[in-house]
């Protein structure tokens, strides 16, 4: 079967005809994306070279967090290879790192959502941009705090609290 | 929960961190400082093992001192206790330790032995130690030794550790080690426990690095996986021999200062594509395969070698030079005034090798540059790429240049016998518009008639003046582009 096979239309944005490819979520809503968009993961990008009819479906991926990636995706594959020197290099630059700060402005459901599809897909940009999301938050907090942030409960016993705390007393005080 | 259930399902109030697979939650705890990674095995049972599988331990100091919540005792035990603490059914990736403070650390070489010892057969990527200057108490490093396990495993080893006496390990293979980097480290076997390593021990080594190593006298690397080589600061180096028959990049900086006219250098090098010289050139030179073209060759003046000049004076480094009899791209870092010892000028009594690109950088006194370079590139007559560069550094101690210096003869720029049949394109860093400079933007441009490019890249401050510029365009008339560039 034909690469091609999966690419279901053509889109003139940009003054330029672009091949797109349709991605469909867990809940069955169809994306129309740009391939170069899409190839930002490393799955789609499989799937499209394997080639397959009525676009690439994506089973663990629901459609509110697969339209949050691919606004990542979108805004990520519209930058041109960058010229170091330039300075609206530096612009794009700057924008985007607005843009990723931007979209990480979410609770922490759709946070840990993300993180999940991010690496299903294979978005190494997006794994990376969004558990240095969650790592910032863990940071220089006590062990209560990060328990009270993301609802994590204490199912210890007292015993083996008592055991915990004995463990590392010869490294924390 | 099913195992594919939907990602973005979202379970109000839940705990969803704590339900995402342990290779993600490592993703996410590597990118904190290792002391917090470690201290959430407190948060709840999932998270007591999760710290226990991190591919990536990397121990601070600083970070360990810093930390808010979880204050560490003794930043040795909390090394201690994270490598005996780590599962045993897995590998460690990557294991760094780096010490900057200096109360930090009481026994440095008890620490990076007991690491190495427990991290050698564990560690699969990349395995450090650093501790910087501040925290080695020199005096009681003085008797300490440091002897290196083998790594069986480990690509990469770095150790920058400065005045302990490190031994390699004198059995075992670094059966994948493809990076050695040596920093600070003292030899008292005068090399050869390194040398033998490398040579005999290391079959996939391909960068060997060694920076500031005290007591290496004499270094013999004979390897065939060895794609580049960098020896800084080595000072006391006697003998070297190079049989690297992949070698690609070479880089001698500083080694040979202080026995260059009894030292000895042996390469065997076919494939050598860049070499940077900064060094003094050893008295005894034995260039068994060199390749027949360089692709770069960067030789640069030696400040130190006023100090020490031992052999040949100051202009011997420009022995390193006759080696090649052909290099793509030259760089040169010389002074090119006259030497203030013996009022010779160095560069212009060298051969250059034959070069299509010459680089020259150089400290601008009142020496004017135009003649020297004219009188090399008289001899080098395939360069079609000329860029200069010109420092301004007030130098001390300057002496002025006596009157037969050829700076003072203007007759050169009426020398007919030169000769710029290659030329296309000079390029001037720095340009501020001197007389200097103008004289010898207007030679080149007369005497140049394939040259189709001049770039000019301006001081801070400086605009070309309209005289100048009206010049430029009468010369330019055969259809050479001028550009210009503010930095």
């Amino acid at each position: 079967m034909a690469a091609a096979d999966s690419c279901d239309g053509i889109s003139t944005s940009g003054g330029g005809w672009e091949k797109t490819v349709t991605l469909v979520s867990s809940d069955d809503a169809r994306f129309e994306v740009r391939e170069a968009a899409a190839s930002l993961s490393q799955t789609v990008r499989r799937m499209i070279r394997a080639g397959g009819d009525g676009g690439i479906p994506l089973p663990k991926v629901d459609a509110r967090t697969l339209s949050t990636v691919l606004e990542y995706c979108n805004k990520h594959a519209a930058v041109p290879a960058p010229a170091p020197e330039s300075s609206s290099a530096e612009a794009a630059a700057v924008d985007l790192e607005w843009f990723d700060k931007e979209l990480m402005h979410v609770d922490l459901a759709t946070l840990c959502s993300l993180i999940r599809a991010a690496d299903y897909l294979e978005v190494a940009g997006l794994l990376d941009l969004t558990c240095k999301t969650v790592a910032d938050m863990i940071k220089s907090k006590t062990a209560e705090e990060i328990r009270q942030m993301f609802g994590i409960q204490n199912d210890f016993t007292p015993e083996e609290e008592e055991q915990l705390s004995r463990e590392n007393a010869g490294v924390f005080e | 929960m099913a195992d594919n259930r939907s990602v973005g399902v979202s379970c109000p109030g839940g705990d969803r961190i704590s339900d995402l697979p342990d290779n993600l939650l490592h993703h996410i705890l590597v990118l904190i400082p290792l002391v917090e990674a470690v201290r959430t095995c407190v948060l709840s049972r999932r998270w007591g093992g999760v710290w226990t599988r991190l591919p990536r331990l990397l121990f601070q100091d600083v970070d360990a001192a810093a930390a808010a919540a979880p204050r560490v005792r003794r930043f040795p035990d909390l090394v201690d206790g994270v490598l005996r603490g780590y599962a045993d059914d897995v590998d460690i990736d990557d294991l760094f330790i780096s010490v900057d403070v200096a109360a930090g650390v009481d026994d440095p070489v008890r620490l990076a032995a007991a690491t190495a010892a427990l991290a050698a057969p564990r560690v699969t990527a990349r395995f450090g130690i650093f501790l910087s200057p501040d925290a080695v108490n020199l005096y009681m490093v003085g008797e300490a030794t440091l002897q290196l396990p083998c790594f069986p495993r480990a690509t990469e080893f770095s150790v920058t550790f400065m005045g302990v006496d490190l031994r390699m390990p004198e059995t075992g293979t670094f059966a994948r080690l493809t990076k050695l980097y040596l920093a600070g480290v003292r030899f008292t076997d005068d090399g050869e426990g390194i040398s033998d390593a490398v040579s005999s021990r290391c079959p996939r080594i391909r960068v060997l690095e060694l920076l500031m190593v005290d007591g290496l006298r004499v270094l013999t690397v004979a390897s065939q996986s060895l794609l580049s080589l960098r020896l800084s600061a080595i000072m006391e180096l006697e003998r070297l021999g190079v049989v690297a028959g992949n070698l690609r990049e070479m880089v001698v900086d500083t080694c040979f200062v202080l026995n260059n006219a009894g030292a000895l250098m042996l390469l065997s090098v076919p494939a050598l594509e860049k070499l940077h010289w900064e060094d003094c050139c050893p008295g005894q030179l034995l260039p068994w395969k060199l390749p027949g073209c360089l692709r770069r060759l960067v030789v640069t003046w030696l400040k130190l070698e006023c100090l020490v000049d031992a052999a040949g004076g100051s202009s011997n480094f420009m022995r390193i030079l006759q080696l090649f009899p052909r290099v793509h791209t030259l760089r040169l870092e010389v002074p090119i005034a006259p030497d203030q010892l013996d009022q010779n000028n160095p560069i212009e009594n060298v051969n250059l090798p034959y070069c299509s690109e010459l680089e020259f950088i150089a400290n601008q006194t009142k020496h004017k540059f135009g003649p020297t370079i004219i009188s090399l590139l008289k001899k080098s007559s395939c360069v079609r790429k000329l860029s200069l560069q010109m420092f301004r550094r007030e130098q001390a101690g300057y002496i002025p240049c006596t009157s037969d210096c050829n700076c003072r003869q203007l007759s050169i720029w009426r020398d007919k016998g030169v000769d710029l049949i290659s030329l296309e394109w000079v390029v001037m860093y720095g340009f501020s518009e001197t007389q200097d400079e103008k004289s010898f933007i207007y030679y080149i441009m007369r005497k140049a008639k394939r040259l189709r490019r001049v770039s000019l890249v301006l001081s801070v401050g400086v605009n070309p003046t309209r005289r100048f510029l009206r010049k430029l365009c009468k010369l330019s008339m055969s259809g050479c582009n001028i550009e210009f560039y503010s930095c």
